[in-house]
């Protein structure tokens, strides 16, 4: 059957049953994915998925139930069991569903993949790996991901969504003799495949740095100091204030900033946008998983709270306005400097490609081990370094921040630029 | 599907040929603050093709389970074998096999709770904590549900039907603390269905007083010292430690792309005190929470002893990796989801327990730490590891101080087993835990409490 058919078809019969209000996401994909492992050509995969979730609204209670077959019998079980779920959940009047909004198509990324040139790319890869770095063993993949999906809902929502891009993984380490180095890897989503992966998202400087970290040392003596960290190894700290202070945590209360907005939170230096639109952010759905139009927005404005990112259960729940939903396609603006001058004004501090953290405390306290990181000393990168530890708040932390580089990685969900933190604490084993 | 009928559509003419139908089930129930608010259900199956021809796998996955899906499914997994062989050009290559055959399938014996019992116990739950501990701020109550059911054929001739089970309850707590939220939480349950883990909500009362009274102690707790201290990493850690810092460097997929074990095949690694096994299903009579009686390529799993009385002795093995190595066969190859390829994946890796008491272990630190629940933990191929801590003491003169702040350890795994003195004679398994290797998966990590140094962040 049609699958807008089927979406409709399946929403009136769950308005029929008794449903308040009801919703429906349906959604498809197909894979073609590559695997380099231990080096070599190992691995085809074709991939293809299909997913319904629907979820009723009565009485102010709500169930939702998510099903992979597309038969009749299939589905109007799931039905059934949503109404036997509704009758003994609680209510709530947070639960809702998104207004009408216009209906609208969205189209983003390539949609047709060339299949031969995502294998090209990765053999490529491999062989450059090979021959420009010897000493380093990898595993990688290489992909093209397409997604079809169709969102509707009973107050005339009818939202679709073609979706395409490739992406890239490679997890590596370097082996000099008996000494070897830590792993590292790389991993974005990219709206095409016009350049070598080498040459994107900083990945042959990751590789070059593990074949110089075979030889690594602890550092001398404790110290607190700068840290500039590289993309991959700040976002973790930026999803921690998302999800604990700006997002979900105001819900579940453990936010530090549970009434803000408009009120400087964070670091001047610091605007923080998401950018689902753009076909930068090539991963990224323009339908929300409540079931709005995605909008761009800026979230933290040099500093200032200007949305919290809730979505509408969250917003109701705590009764705050939904603006923007939780949020997707995450953008650090980047500052003016070329991250090597940055290194130049350290006197004592790490660069730090990747840190390997517990989660932190609520109130933002954490410890970190460095990984892949190497020690500054009077504006030169000295060593690599290993077993050294660096601990902090993270709240502190966004508001220690110094300076933001002018270049930046784009993974497709997220983009940021190498930021440089003053006071942090790093402590030798 | 039969498996008379599963096993005739694999066709002849490929090296190794493997054939999966799959349904992973899903439940998700949680209560915030009393209003059941998380009320979900999922199920997701499909079949799944993998053949190996010349050296390389072409694997082809479909939601469709029909016979005609199926054909074509394993045709055009064959087709990607040999489109790859066009690029890859490597020479033939037979994998090695141990094929076995099985019926496992752990459904409860008991009488099926019905979605409205289940809701009321985790309501009780929630009231319990709700009556006794009004001050906190937040409460969350969560249930989850996973069964994993497959049925593969491979071209060996190994055959399994195998449904694993797993049901958890998560009860987290938070509360405010000069302005500022402290948070603490606990997993209970583990393999089986409902009816095998929840039957009478007061049987947890106990340890939800524990999760409160921890989460009190919080409000005291201090930073732990920088450095390098005695230690004694309770069971829960020393679970997580057999899996990331030592089971992850002894998968042999790791040691193939050059983890520090591949050095080490043989010698000394750890105090003679320590053995660590990844144990393929049973323990001390015990299913343990994950049990693999036979693997996802057909191989009948075995325990593999990665470290014996200190000596490293194993790796664990899918058939690739076994080929590649020649080494016998351990039965670790698994997959999460009906689309995704078997990869070398622990089971149930444990440290055998020891014969000290916990209370000596902690009397014999004059200045150290007892180090008790993890959060979550990362490994790396020179075994160097970190853990999170959201629960441990301070120890002064062998006796327990003040709680800690949230804290992060580490150290080099193969350096911190050599400084292994003690080891408890109990052992607890982690119910919860998923590790994440391209796919996620279910494992399970046991541990006697152990005493070594280790190095703490803090300030």
């Amino acid at each position: 059957m049609d699958k807008r058919k089927l979406t409709q078809q399946t929403l009136k019969r769950m308005m029929d049953l008794g449903a308040d209000k009801a919703s429906i996401r349906l959604s498809a994909s197909d894979t073609q994915e590559f695997n380099v492992v231990y080096r070599e050509l190992n691995l085809l995969r074709s991939i293809s998925t299909q997913s319904m979730g629907l979820s009723v609204i009565k009485d102010q209670k709500s169930a939702s139930v998510n099903v992979n077959q597309l038969d009749d019998q299939t589905i109007n079980g799931a039905i059934d069991e949503l109404f036997q779920s509704i009758e003994t959940a609680d209510a709530d009047p947070a639960y809702d569903i998104s207004p009408h909004q216009p209906p609208s198509v969205f189209e983003k990324g390539t949609l047709k993949p060339d299949v031969d040139l995502v294998c090209d790319r990765l053999v490529e890869y491999a062989r450059q790996c090979k021959k420009d770095y010897p000493s380093v063993q990898f595993d990688a993949t290489m992909s093209h991901h397409k997604q079809h999906v169709l969102f509707a809902n009973s107050n005339g929502v009818d939202l679709e969504e073609n979706l395409g891009y490739y992406d890239f993984m490679s997890m590596f380490s370097a082996k000099d003799g008996n000494k070897m180095s830590s792993f590292n890897f790389t991993t974005f989503s990219a709206a095409d495949l016009d350049k070598p992966v080498m040459d994107m998202n900083f990945t042959g400087e990751l590789i070059r740095q593990i074949t110089e970290q075979t030889s690594t040392r602890p550092i001398a003596e404790n110290f607190t100091g700068d840290v500039i960290f590289m993309p991959f190894g700040f976002m973790e700290f930026l999803f921690e204030i998302v999800g604990n202070h700006i997002g979900n945590g105001v819900m579940m209360k453990t936010s530090r900033f549970p009434d803000h907005l408009g009120q400087k939170i964070l670091d001047d230096k610091l605007t923080l946008r998401i950018m689902p639109c753009s076909p930068e952010m090539c991963s990224e759905s323009r339908i929300t998983t409540d079931g709005y139009i995605a909008e761009d927005a800026t979230i933290i404005d040099h500093g200032i709270l200007r949305h919290y990112l809730l979505n509408l259960f969250a917003a109701n729940k705590t009764g705050k306005q939904r603006t923007v939903g939780s949020g997707n396609g995450f953008v650090i603006d980047p500052g003016t400097t070329p991250w090597r001058d940055m290194i130049a004004s350290v006197k004592r501090g790490i660069l730090c490609p990747r840190v390997s953290q517990g989660s932190p405390n609520p109130n933002g306290d954490f410890s970190a081990v460095l990984k892949n990181s190497y020690y500054i000393e009077d504006g030169r990168i000295a060593y690599p370094i290993s077993e050294t530890m660096m601990s902090g708040n993270v709240i502190e932390m966004f508001n220690q921040m110094i300076d933001l580089s002018a270049e930046t990685i784009n993974t497709g969900w997220m983009k940021a630029p190498f930021i440089k933190i003053e006071d942090l604490f790093i402590s030798k084993k | 599907m039969d498996s008379l009928r599963l096993k005739e559509l694999l066709p002849a003419g490929s090296d190794y040929l493997e054939l999966k139908v799959q349904q992973n089930r899903s439940r998700q129930l949680g209560f915030l603050n009393g209003t059941l608010n998380f009320n979900s259900k999922s199920a997701s199956s499909g079949i799944m093709a993998r053949s190996f021809q010349n050296g390389v796998w072409g694997l082809t996955s479909s939601p469709d389970i029909s016979d005609d899906s199926m054909r074509r499914t394993i045709k055009r997994a064959i087709a990607n074998a040999q489109t790859l062989h066009q690029r890859a050009r490597k020479a033939e290559v037979m994998l090695p096999s141990n094929s076995a055959s099985g019926e496992y399938l752990f459904f409860t014996k008991k009488n099926a709770a019905s979605a409205q019992e289940r809701i009321e116990y985790l309501r009780e739950i929630d009231n319990y904590i709700k009556d006794k501990y009004p001050d906190l701020s937040t409460r969350i109550v969560n249930s989850s549900v996973l069964e994993m059911e497959k049925h593969i054929v491979t071209s060996d001739g190994a055959e399994i039907r195998s449904m694993t089970p797993r049901t958890i309850m998560y009860v987290m707590m938070v509360c405010l603390h000069e302005g500022t939220p402290l948070q603490h939480y606990d997993v209970f349950g583990g393999f089986g269905q409902w009816e095998d883990n929840f039957a009478d909500p007061s049987d947890l009362y106990e340890k939800i007083d524990l999760v409160y009274q921890q989460l009190m102690d919080k409000k005291e707790a201090v930073f732990a010292h920088a450095g390098t201290f005695d230690c004694v990493l309770d069971s829960r850690l020393a679970g997580i430690l057999s899996h990331e810092a030592i089971g992850h460097t002894t998968e042999a997929d790791f040691v193939i792309n050059g983890s520090i074990a591949g050095e080490y095949l043989g010698q000394e690694v750890a105090s003679p005190l320590v053995t660590l096994i990844d144990v393929a299903h049973t323990w001390d009579d015990q299913l343990c929470p994950v049990p693999v009686f036979i693997d996802d390529e057909g191989v009948l799993a075995e325990d593999c002893v990665v470290i014996e009385d200190g000596i490293l002795r194993r790796y664990m093995h899918n058939k690739e990796s076994a080929q590649l190595m020649g080494h016998a066969l351990t039965g670790n190859a698994r997959a999460y989801t009906y689309t995704d390829e078997p990869l070398i994946r622990m089971r149930n890796t444990m440290i055998v327990p020891g014969k000290s008491k916990l209370d000596e272990m902690i009397a014999s630190i004059e200045d150290g730490y007892y180090l008790i629940e993890p959060s979550n933990g990362q490994a790396d191929s020179t075994s160097e590891f970190m853990f999170g801590v959201t629960l441990g003491y301070e120890i002064k003169n062998g006796k327990l101080g003040k709680a800690i702040k949230e804290t992060t350890i580490s150290g080099v795994a193969f350096d911190l087993l050599k400084t292994i003195t003690m080891i408890s004679d109990d052992i607890y398994w982690s119910c919860a835990g998923m590790c994440g290797k391209k796919q996620m998966i279910p494992v399970g990590m046991g541990g006697p409490a152990i005493k070594c140094r280790v190095n703490i962040g803090g300030k």
